[in-house]
């Protein structure tokens, strides 16, 4: 019995990593990454332009750190959308689904791969980008490390609900209004959710629309940037923990939905 | 197996389901965004950050959208033409429009009271942040001044092509008085401007001001909602309580606008420098705004309120901040009237 499961384990971890080589490969292909790269790259370029003739003051010395972890972030995010949104559209439009639901392979543990090979791609870029944005960036003006430690960490989860998202949307819509959607939440969902929440609150049913916006996944909260390079200490433990939990709900009823979704639908 | 699986799931779906339901509640206690002081909002910081080569080439794109969008409503109030000022942080830091200090067309404590009581205003201070002058007109004149983004002929070693852009973009000879239009139909931007940042205490203030500029009652009490929210997000700030006071008062509401200008001094106080000293961290116009709050607070409690009160405060209020002839005055005037 225990044989039976030690071998179907091994089978399961066999078949995510050729979903997960496939995402892989996908990206490789496609020619996003290597235009981020390059865009990142152009940003060292001015960098070291900048290095050359001379960092004025620390003030602008973090300014540019700022600016380097706003652009990993951005970046990351922005592959993750182009990768999420099409990773199932693509599968179904050049049947290559087929080959892997005959492995056999449940279609929930398909969605789970698939969720699992781009959050990790999303997850490596970001190092990618943070290494070009971040560290090489010029010095600090003594930020908190442990605030650092609770940003990367919320990156991470953000980009997992991210690419939850992505393609538990791309189930559902078309994969540019699909792209549209996602843009808005994760670059503008901040604002809005703060223009809506300043609305509601002088709205006759306020409260009420405050607690319906928290269903709306809120990835400004897990960018906390502008707070590190501000200078300003780490998050409570309550408020760091509050955030890790919402993104697992997050991630996880979206994942769910995801699933469903896909196992109602005609293949 | 196949049973006990399923209602497995169904349990797991459940528990799921309600955590979603209740996350919210969590979720609403969320902000880490929500912090007092901060580098980028340091004006200090901003000031010395916004000099530098790199702040420089990149422009605009360094600001945040609400940033993009003060630049935006200055432009429009300068018919298009750019203004050094506008991108000095020092000048904006209190008073959100880009004056020079010597174009200061002060408006009196008359103009917030009441006819009969007209003849007692002694104080002179810029009450409204916009700077803006108080006529009826629409449009109207400013001072000379300012330096202009695209340089005089004078200054501008580019010859021809400096000629060309003169020619090209909006531009006037900053020496000569330049026109400035209406700025209601800007109200809109300075609403979206403080819905993007709900720290954009000079949205708030300017905002307000041009509902003041209205004169009636339902665009006053808009602007004592607006200013409300903007308290709401700034507490601290003494002049979003100023601001109110001078529009609480334009109501006539004399207890209230009384309560308010206390409240604004003794925010003030607190932020002030011991000795006042203008600095990047407490501008010239910090300084004028809080010593307008305590004078205000001293004159409303006198005149509205109990004179032994505004006597007293304005001695507590002179001892911190060590001379004011206008508040000397006003306890000299107290005391012989006591008498």
């Amino acid at each position: 019995m225990n044989a039976q499961a030690g071998s179907n384990d091994l089978r399961w971890v066999r078949l995510h990593f050729i979903i997960g080589k496939g995402v892989f490969l996908e990206i490789l292909r496609r020619k996003d990454l290597y235009v981020l790269i390059i865009l990142s790259l152009l940003y060292v370029l001015g960098i070291l332009v900048i290095h050359l003739v001379g960092i004025e003051n620390p003030e602008t010395a973090n300014f540019l750190q700022n600016l380097g972890m706003s652009l990993a972030w951005f970046f990351a995010h922005i592959l993750m959308l182009l990768n999420s949104s099409r990773q199932i559209p693509d599968d179904l439009e050049n049947h290559t689904i087929y080959p892997l639901l005959a492995k056999p392979l449940k279609r929930s543990h398909y969605i789970l791969g698939k969720w699992e090979a781009v959050s990790l791609s999303g997850v490596l870029s970001l190092f990618i980008f943070l290494f070009f944005g971040w560290l090489l960036a010029p010095g600090q003006m003594g930020n908190s490390s442990l605030l650092l430690v609770q940003t990367l960490i919320l990156y991470i989860l953000s980009l997992a609900l991210f690419s939850a998202l992505g393609l538990f949307l791309s189930l559902l819509l078309p994969r540019s209004v699909n792209a549209i959607v996602l843009g808005l939440l994760v670059f503008l969902g901040g604002n809005i959710f703060d223009i809506v929440k300043i609305r509601a609150q002088n709205a006759r049913c306020g409260a009420l629309w405050n607690w319906i916006i928290c269903y709306i996944p809120d990835f400004s909260l897990f960018n906390l940037t502008t707070r590190y390079t501000d200078g300003i200490g780490p998050l409570s433990s309550m408020q760091f923990a509050g955030l890790l939990s919402y993104g697992f709900i997050m991630t996880a009823v979206v994942l769910y939905l995801a699933v469903k979704v896909f196992e109602r639908r005609r293949l | 197996m196949k049973i006990m699986d399923s209602k497995r799931e169904g349990a797991f779906a459940l528990f799921l389901f309600l955590l979603f339901l209740a996350s919210p509640a969590v979720t609403m206690r969320l902000n880490p965004k929500n912090y007092e002081g901060g580098r980028s909002r340091d004006e200090r910081t901003r000031h010395i950050r916004n000099k530098s080569a790199a702040a420089l080439i990149l422009g605009e794109i360094r600001s945040s959208m609400s940033d993009i969008m003060f630049i935006k409503t200055e432009l429009y109030l300068h018919s298009g033409v750019a203004y050094k000022l506008n991108l000095d942080y020092d000048a904006l830091s209190s008073k959100g429009t880009v004056v020079e200090k010597g174009d200061q067309q002060d408006v009196n404590l008359e103009q917030l009271l009441p006819e009969d009581q007209r003849n007692h205003a002694e104080h002179e201070h810029d009450h409204d942040h916009a700077h803006h002058h108080a006529d009826d007109d629409k449009i109207h004149f400013h001072c000379e001044g300012a330096d202009t983004v695209i340089p005089t002929r004078k200054k501008d070693f580019r010859g021809i092509i400096g000629e060309l852009h003169r020619r090209v973009k909006p531009w006037q000879d900053p020496s000569k008085p330049h026109l400035h239009t209406s700025g209601e139909e800007l109200l809109p931007w300075y609403r979206l401007m403080t819905l993007s940042d709900p720290h954009n205490i000079r949205g708030y203030m300017i905002g307000a001001w041009w509902l003041k500029h209205f004169k009636k009652e339902a665009q006053l009490q808009e602007a004592i909602k607006f200013l409300d929210e903007g308290i709401r997000y700034n507490p601290d700030s003494y002049q979003l309580y100023l601001m109110k006071g001078n529009i609480t008062l334009s109501l006539d509401n004399h207890r209230e606008a009384k309560a308010l200008y206390r409240k604004s001094a003794d925010l003030a106080i607190r932020k002030r420098p011991p000795d006042g000293k203008i600095s990047r961290d407490w501008t010239h116009y910090n300084e004028e705004d809080a010593l307008a709050a305590i004078r205000l607070a001293v004159f409303t409690e006198k005149e509205y309120g109990d004179v032994k009160t505004a006597l007293d405060i304005a001695r507590r209020y002179l001892e911190i901040i060590n001379s004011d002839l206008i508040l000397e005055r006003q306890i000299q005037q107290m005391i012989s009237q006591d008498q």
